[in-house]
């Protein structure tokens, strides 16, 4: 439910695909006719040497071409992009799940609230493993994520019943109308070591 | 403030797609390995001019001149296939095994196996067998539940479908129903 750019998580496969896609079929060409990269690379050759003219003097290092100095930088600036990329995903979690502001000062109900009300009631039911509550930001919109993991053998009708319920509860504690996404998951590697109890 | 109802369809549109973060960020740290390397060794080399010939040495030990057309069309061919695999996952839909809803009050994710498991125990109590003899998968519209009897005890498939689809329609998720019961049964 985080907030995630995810057209540019795609748009970042797409270019790294295209990029070797042109490059694994520029190596397999040339590999199999390596008469054929043979303009190319005095073409290559040609071009490094017109680009590398222009060049500055730097105090302890010689002459250094200016092309290869503005590549360097093209590449350092890719690099920061991409460590900001990767440092950005996953963004969206709230600290709290409602923020209410009135005359004379403002309430603010923290994520660990609806964790004890919502959380803690499912997980005391013998037909739910466990349960845990995320708050997000959607939109602009505080919302809550409940995902319960439920036994082995239980009815989900009566499970999301028991959902509802403690909604409904969360409703009238809070006051105030918050999206709430109940999620019955799978149960995952960590639930496999949770005592199981089969109910009927 | 946005309105309940848009939130709802936003999240769980994501949340039945996938986000393709993990692909991505395994795809730039990559890349970042990668260009942090040409970086670094690119400065190095500007300023000290030995280190070009030196890397060149290396890489003709390393890839002798008579097998780099092999060497070439091989890391062409690996090239190519994560140019697939990338391609295939920027563009592709990437639906997850999930269906959504919402209700009067709470939007509701379920798990497709959450349901295969509800339905596989459903079945296996309906017909009076054991659950390790139900199997049941989830399609987009259809669940599949394949059934191996007992040993002489006929399974009664219309039941079986009926408590199949009565899973599913208890949650508000609507499924067509098909049973396969294996020929040969084991015994229990």
């Amino acid at each position: 439910m985080n907030a995630t750019n995810r057209v540019l998580n795609r748009a970042v496969l797409l270019v790294f695909g295209v990029v070797m896609l042109v490059a694994g079929a520029t190596a397999i060409t040339f590999g199999l006719q390596p008469e054929w990269a043979e303009p190319w690379g005095t073409r290559a050759a040609e071009v490094a040497s017109t680009l590398g003219e222009p060049a500055i003097e730097v105090t302890g290092a010689g002459t250094i071409p200016v092309a290869a100095l503005a590549t360097l930088a093209a590449a350092a600036l890719a690099l920061v992009l991409l460590v900001v990329f990767v440092f950005t995903r996953g963004r969206g979690r709230a600290k709290s799940v409602l923020r209410a502001d009135v005359a004379g000062g403002r309430t603010v109900v923290d994520r660990n609230v609806a964790e004890a009300v919502l959380a803690a009631t499912l997980a005391e039911r013998s037909d739910v493993l466990s349960a845990r509550t995320g708050a997000y930001l959607v939109r602009g919109t505080r919302a809550v994520e409940l995902a319960v993991t439920v036994q082995r053998g239980a009815s989900l009708d009566r499970v999301l019943a028991a959902a509802e319920a403690v909604v409904d509860e969360w409703d009238a504690l809070l006051g105030a109308r918050v999206p709430i996404l109940v999620h019955l998951a799978d149960r995952n590697w960590r639930d496999a070591l949770r005592h199981r109890t089969r109910v009927r | 403030m946005t309105s309940e109802r848009t939130i709802y369809r936003r999240v769980l549109r994501r949340e039945t797609h996938s986000s393709r973060t993990s692909a991505a960020v395994v795809a730039a740290s990559v890349a970042i390995a990668i260009l942090a390397a040409g970086v670094i060794g690119g400065v190095w080399g500007l300023l000290d001019p030995r280190v070009a010939g030196e890397a060149r040495v290396w890489f003709d030990e390393a890839i002798p001149v008579g097998n780099r057309a092999a060497a070439s069309v091989a890391a062409g061919v690996i090239a190519l296939l994560l140019a697939l695999v990338l391609i295939a996952l920027a563009v592709g839909p990437g639906r997850r095994a999930r269906r959504a809803r919402t209700t009067e009050r709470v939007a509701l994710l379920v798990d497709d196996g959450v349901l295969a498991d509800a339905v596989a125990d459903a079945v296996a109590l309906r017909c009076g067998i054991d659950r390790r003899q139900v199997a049941t998968t989830l399609g987009r519209s259809s669940v599949t539940v394949r059934i191996t009897p007992t040993s002489g005890i006929r399974v009664d498939d219309d039941a079986a479908a009926a408590a199949a689809s009565s899973t599913m329609t208890a949650l508000g998720f609507t499924a067509t129903p098909r049973v396969r019961v294996e020929s040969g049964g084991v015994v229990a």
